[in-house]
């Protein structure tokens, strides 16, 4: 086994990638191990499993694994018009390894129809609604490399809307929880069909890892086990392994530096002591996530490119999509559930993947019956605002803990060009840095569907049997963790930013990564496709380089 | 139970059961109170950001929060002790929010103090500062040090968790819950 590399940061390497998250962890782990010099530079700490704790204080509160807005804040506003305001907006991992640490685990494939939604249902009056410039048919093998090499447990076949898949699961299902089974009972009386989820989290020990052992701390948290199939403990050890891979921790990059000919040179950055540096490299790779690859684009603007680099286009940051498009419904039983241990989810409905036209709705979504809430936010979230939220009768629903499950239904976010990641003009952060500033209203399109999912969600959990249930609002979110769409894909540079090789389409040897090159949101669930996007990205990236083209 | 902590447990009882009462305030209700005062005074109770009259006040408020009846509340899990703990050690940029609050809190009780109202005028109180930052704040720090990780000073011999019907032992098997347990039985039957 080869020592981790140590590179200069006045090498020229092959790859500098920004960011070591679901995307990052994966090109590092295939173009290192494709023979290229590759520089990984991650905004947040190294942590190894052994620092991920059970404490709801420290994730939620003091941001042990994400951003924290004390350092980095974040300006809102919901239009062009209004004066933004200092406010936590966007949520990501923020160590080595990203979001693919702390997420649900959640590994949902795009379906057929979220690549070319426009040219089937579109278009959509005040949506930016595209086609992909590439088919589930182009990126179906790498859904497949990514379920093998990361390990994630399912059914194949279980789901009749499934698209088609060119191998099982390498893992079976997860064991099925009390949620599961009466997201079952609830689908059969309604006629629609519950499926084993499909998780990111080891059913069995799989390639030196080890399985899950059920202690119910997957959202938000870190696994001690290493049975989440985060980057950290797939994609980073085997890129570290190859000697040719340094991930550099601690390191905030604040620019791309590009030369006369319009290439780009390196990266300008940050280390744990604030001191500014710069890593030369052949080739730049952004893999920073929705909101800090466009951040970071619109910083690194220069004379050459006044209005940020790779924005010819004037797309990059625009046609952001969220996760707000989602909502939850609670319900309590008559016996004790305890959903509150194992993986969050262990059975998924896509029967309202493509709403039925008669509707009259937009897109669609999913529903999954979960528990993921831990003792304190279930407290401070999980009951409806016209429900006591303190007192007495507040500490008695307490109790109600052990015999709750909640269906939450992840749908398609419209893109709306208004909705958009910029520099705020005047909040800067730690490192002097000009905060994102987050503008962003869902299409009244996408709040449609999501009220017509939550309808199902009440439906469900009455056909399952719950005893009392309720709606959770979700018209006023706080956070988004799911950042898609910043600078999307697309073959004509007039309306897209990077090409279908995620090459920027101005910067010839700048490739973008991420969440941001989504077109379409699909159902909400990005993971599986944003590192099935980056294996089949870096094959791109391999072919170009091995043919001296970038 | 040890003779001090069960000593504690019973004087939480009567001050909660002042709270669970909260419409026909107990004749106890005092004594209890100055019970729990003369705990401070005494010097059981230590803090590291609170004064003991800020201490006494916001811990009223804990109690009103998750008020103690038959079962713990914020007063027994030490809720108190997890937000000056929070204050002290890992955000003491929110002690001026807590310290503004408290004085807002005063004016509000005034010309009593907010600890010596009886348990209705408590509510009324805290009502009218239901939608102030420092409520809301107050309200997450006193769930947190009812159910947080006992680690962070709060949620004392797990009785947030016991009283909810969390734990966590860092692992678990199938089944975890009635259904679960009743469709695999079935299965076994079954076969």
């Amino acid at each position: 086994m080869a020592a981790a590399a140590r590179y200069k940061t006045t090498d020229a390497v092959d790859f500098v990638i920004v960011g070591s998250g679901a995307a990052g962890g994966v090109l590092a782990k295939e173009l290192s191990s494709n023979g290229f010099r590759v520089v990984v530079l991650e905004q947040g700490p190294r942590l190894e499993p052994g620092d991920f704790e059970h404490d709801e204080y420290s994730v939620y509160n003091l941001n042990a694994l994400t951003n924290n807005w004390r350092e980095q804040p974040n300006t809102f506003r919901k239009s062009e018009n209004e004066n933004a305001q200092t406010k936590p907006t966007v949520w990501y991992g923020r160590l080595v390894g990203g979001g693919s640490v702390h997420f649900t685990s959640n590994y949902w494939r795009f379906h057929e129809i979220d690549f070319l939604e426009r040219s089937r249902k579109g278009p959509v009056p005040g949506a930016g609604l595209e086609d992909w410039p590439i088919a589930y048919a182009d990126l179906e093998p790498y859904y497949t490399k990514a379920e093998w090499e990361l390990g994630v447990s399912g059914l194949a076949g279980a789901s009749p809307f499934d698209p088609p898949r060119s191998k099982p699961y390498p893992l079976p299902p997860l064991p099925i929880k009390s949620s599961g089974v009466l997201m079952e009972r609830g689908a059969k009386k309604l006629g629609w069909h519950a499926f084993p989820a499909p998780m990111a989290i080891l059913s069995q020990n799989y390639r030196g890892r080890h399985a899950c052992m059920h202690c119910g701390f997957c959202e938000a948290f870190g696994c001690e086990w290493g049975a989440k199939s985060s980057t950290l403990a797939t994609m980073i050890p085997i890129a570290e392994q190859s000697g040719r891979c340094e991930v550099r921790a601690n390191s905030y990059v604040s620019q791309i530096e590009t030369n006369a000919a319009g290439r780009a040179t390196g990266v300008v950055y940050f280390d744990k002591q604030k001191r500014e540096r710069r890593q030369r490299a052949k080739a730049v790779v952004l893999c920073a996530n929705g909101a800090e690859t466009p951040h970071l684009l619109l910083m690194s603007r220069s004379k050459q490119f006044p209005n940020g680099l790779a924005n010819s286009s004037g797309l990059v940051g625009k046609y952001l999509m969220f996760d707000w498009a989602a909502a939850m419904s609670a319900g309590v039983f008559e016996h004790p559930l305890n959903d509150f241990k194992s993986v969050h989810v262990s059975r998924v409905i896509h029967d309202f993947y493509e709403i039925d036209s008669k509707h009259g709705l937009f897109g669609g979504g999913g529903l999954d019956g979960r528990f993921d809430l831990y003792p304190v936010g279930f407290a401070l979230s999980g009951f409806a605002p016209a429900m006591p939220q303190w007192g007495r009768e507040f500490k008695k629903n307490l109790r109600d803990f052990p015999r709750m499950m909640y269906v939450l239904s992840h749908n398609a976010a419209l893109a709306v060009e208004t909705n958009t990641i910029t520099l705020d003009p005047e909040v800067k952060d730690a490192w002097g840095l000009p905060a994102i500033r987050v503008t962003y209203r869902d299409h009244p399109e996408t709040t449609k569907t999501v009220q017509f999912m939550q309808d199902r969600e009440m439906e469900l959990l009455d056909a399952a049997g719950a005893l009392k249930t309720w709606r959770l609002p979700f018209d006023n979110r706080d956070t988004s963790a799911h950042l898609m769409g910043t600078c999307r894909m697309g073959k004509d540079p007039k309306i897209s930013v990077i090409n279908t090789d995620h090459r920027s389409h101005d910067v010839p040897n700048l490739f973008i990564c991420d969440g941001s090159s989504f077109v379409t949101s699909g159902r909400n669930q990005p993971t599986a496709t944003i590192q099935a996007l980056a294996f089949r990205a870096a094959d791109r990236i391999t072919t170009l380089a091995t043919k001296n083209e970038i | 139970m040890n003779d001090n902590s069960r000593r504690a447990f019973v004087s939480g009882l009567l001050t909660g059961a002042g709270a669970a009462v909260a419409w026909s305030a107990l004749p106890h209700f005092a004594a209890a109170h100055e019970h729990a005062a003369a705990q401070v005074k005494t010097g059981e109770r230590k803090f590291a950001c609170f004064t003991s009259e800020e201490a006494i006040q916001m811990e009223a408020i804990c109690e009103q929060i998750i008020p103690s009846d038959d079962e713990p509340g914020a007063r027994e899990a030490g809720a108190i002790y997890f937000i000056d703990y929070a204050l002290s050690q890992t955000e003491p940029y929110l002690q001026p929010l807590f310290r503004d609050g408290l004085k807002q809190l005063a004016e509000a009780s005034a010309p009593q103090t907010f600890s010596a109202l009886k348990a209705k005028q408590q509510f009324v109180v805290l009502k009218k500062l239901e939608s102030t930052e420092f409520f809301r704040k107050a309200r997450e720090y006193t769930i947190n040090g009812f159910l947080g990780d006992p680690k962070r000073k709060g949620n004392r011999q797990e009785v947030g968790w016991k009283y909810i019907g969390f734990e966590n032992p860092g692992m678990f098997s199938p089944p975890f819950g009635y259904y679960d347990a009743e469709l695999l039985s079935g299965k076994k039957q079954r076969e």
